[in-house]
């Protein structure tokens, strides 16, 4: 499943890279003053526009396979070193990111599934509605108004502070973590939201199914039946979702990481797009859908590994 | 049998009024709006909310209010079109597969994997730096890149309804496929996108806003709410009216079509209600 999907990307990304300036078919921008004509001559001999379609395709393919995306127009760095520079710093977001919606939302949505008809289950609901509704950059906005203008709490943005260059390394690791509180906040509160939600939905059918009847009437403790029987299964279906949901994440931090500066693949992508920096921003978005798909798969794998229903293959 | 419930009553009906509310005003804007939303008064830069500028002046001294009555003119028309757009195509394609079968229902069902597989906002940021950033485009884009939901939803509707009596007998009685396709097996495939084309309205805004915002969409001097919010961000030190009012007005229109997204949901699937 894996592999004709990034060939399918592979296409994707090559008809795009078609339709930039420079290209056969937008041979009218030579007219536009957007693009001058050395960045266009750049693009034909970095795509070698000029070969037969099969082959340009073929050297393209090969070119993805090295993960070879050329040099970035702007600082003639090549596209793959400034994309593993930017790497580590969204895997981190999201990676601590995710720890926090599933360390929260998987507790709340079975609370919730557990206490229906209960004043915390209808709080909980109305809050899950309202966030769903709540642009997650005018939240990381009013964070920033909040906590760093009026409170001065936490910085404004950034991801270091450039003073303590020299300092130890736990030192500098704090600071890390401390510009990371209100990025975090913004990524979590929005998906932690649609996962409870989804927990809580998924608690509370399992709950239904004669299996927990069986469960109870054969005399077993409820807190038994609550850990051995109804939560394994409830949460079964989750880790397809978290597979399913990291498209959205990884999309969220173009926004996250613009507003706090933080110098991720989603801030990349969003500098090269407003410099036209096509070399940079084919790369980036072609790595962010192989980060994507390799997300899925590991969801499908663990889900395999976990449920003995399923085989692989 | 019972009588359905009417679907515009209560808080339904608000919502639905305020929303229309909200479209008048955007309609009458050049005759309701305190002051030209363009006009730059530089002595009045960062004026704070009060009579005569009731939601504060931005960096260039321009009225708020007047600014966030010009930007529904961008953000509301957009997201309803983008959100028609990616629906139309969307249902077109999706039933188009599922009644072609074979390879056209290969093809077009491995485009929306691979669509879906790559993160929305770097496919768009992708497509802008393609096509160039600007309001029309982002509108493309987002039925571009929206259109793969819908036509899933649609194949799989249109699917099991053409296995029911109805089409079978529309068929016998020699019905041309593509009447029995538009007159007995999409009319009763709708109702679930009813529900989607709603909560597409609200991508679509969040969309354009968070486009805008970013810088691509809407340029300069034009406002939409995103790039309000975006001039609010510049000034998040100054002034925090520019940046908590463009964002309440996205955050209510989008709590309006949310909740009108849901009472449609209950109103066609009652027992899948949660």
């Amino acid at each position: 499943m894996a592999v004709p999907l990034l060939l399918g990307i592979s296409v994707l990304t090559f008809a795009l890279v078609h339709m930039t300036p420079g290209s056969p078919v937008q041979a009218q921008s030579a007219m536009n003053p957007r693009y001058s004509q050395q960045s266009i001559q750049a693009l034909r001999r970095l795509y070698g526009l000029d070969e037969p379609l099969p082959l340009q395709y073929w050297h393209w393919l090969s070119r993805l396979a090295r993960l070879d995306f050329g040099v970035s127009f702007r600082d003639q760095q090549t596209v793959l070193s400034k994309v593993a520079g930017a790497l580590p710093a969204t895997l981190l977001l999201n990676g601590l990111s995710l720890l926090l919606v599933l360390g929260i939302g998987i507790p709340f949505g079975v609370h919730a599934a557990t206490h229906p008809d209960t004043r915390f289950t209808r709080i909980f609901t109305g809050f899950t509605f309202v966030s769903y509704s709540f642009p997650v950059f005018w939240l990381a906005l009013l964070l920033q108004l909040s906590l760093a203008v009026w409170l001065g709490v936490l910085p404004v943005s950034g991801y270091v502070s450039p003073v303590l260059d020299g300092a130890p390394w736990w030192r500098q690791g704090l600071d890390l973590l401390w510009h990371a509180v209100a990025p975090l906040i913004a990524t979590t509160l929005g998906a932690w939201a649609v996962l409870s939600r989804y927990v809580r939905n998924s608690m509370f059918e399992a709950l239904g199914q004669d299996y927990i009847r069986t469960a109870r009437a054969k005399g077993l403790a409820e807190r038994v039946v609550f850990w051995r029987h109804a939560l394994p299964n409830a949460l079964l279906p989750v880790i397809t979702v978290m597979g399913l949901s990291l498209p959205g994440l990884i999309s969220g931090s173009v926004i996250i990481e613009t507003i706090f500066a933080w110098p991720g693949m989603g801030r990349l992508a969003w500098e090269a797009t407003t410099g036209y920096d096509y070399p940079v921003v084919m790369g980036v978005s072609f790595m962010a859908a192989l980060l994507t798909v390799l997300g899925n798969l590991a969801a499908d794998l663990g889900l395999a590994a976990l449920d003995p229903r399923i085989k692989v293959g | 049998m019972p009588r359905p419930r009417p679907f515009w009553r209560g808080a339904t009906l608000a919502c639905g009024l305020a929303l229309a509310a909200l479209s008048l005003m955007a309609l009458l804007a050049p005759w309701i709006s305190p002051d030209d939303p363009n006009r730059i008064d530089v002595g009045m830069r960062f004026a704070a909310p009060g009579a005569g500028q009731w939601l504060g002046r931005d960096a260039l001294g321009r009225d708020l209010l007047s600014r966030m009555i010009a930007g529904a003119r961008v953000s509301l028309p957009v997201g309803f079109t983008a959100a028609l757009g990616m629906t139309f195509v969307g249902t077109l394609l999706g039933a188009w597969a599922a009644y072609a079968g074979g390879w056209i229902d290969a093809l077009i069902m491995r485009t929306t994997d691979v669509l879906l597989a790559i993160p929305a906002l770097f496919l768009i940021l992708a497509l802008i730096v393609v096509w160039g950033p600007g309001l029309w485009n982002v509108v493309l884009v987002i039925i571009v890149t929206g259109w793969t939901g819908m036509a899933r939803l649609v194949r799989g509707e249109v699917l099991s309804v053409k296995e029911r009596d109805f089409v079978a007998a529309a068929r016998a009685s020699g019905a041309h496929p593509a009447r029995v396709l538009f007159r007995h097996v999409l009319p009763n495939a709708m109702a679930p996108v009813y529900v989607a084309l709603t909560f597409g309205v609200a991508d679509a805004i969040l969309m354009e806003s968070g486009l805008s915002f970013l810088g691509l969409g809407v340029q300069p001097p034009t406002a939409s709410w995103g790039s309000l919010l975006s001039d609010g961000r510049d000034a998040v030190g100054e002034a925090w009216w520019l940046v908590v009012f463009p964002g309440l007005a996205i955050f209510a229109v989008l709590l309006l079509v949310n909740h009108l997204g849901e009472a449609a949901r209950r109103h066609f699937d009652p027992k899948g209600a949660a």
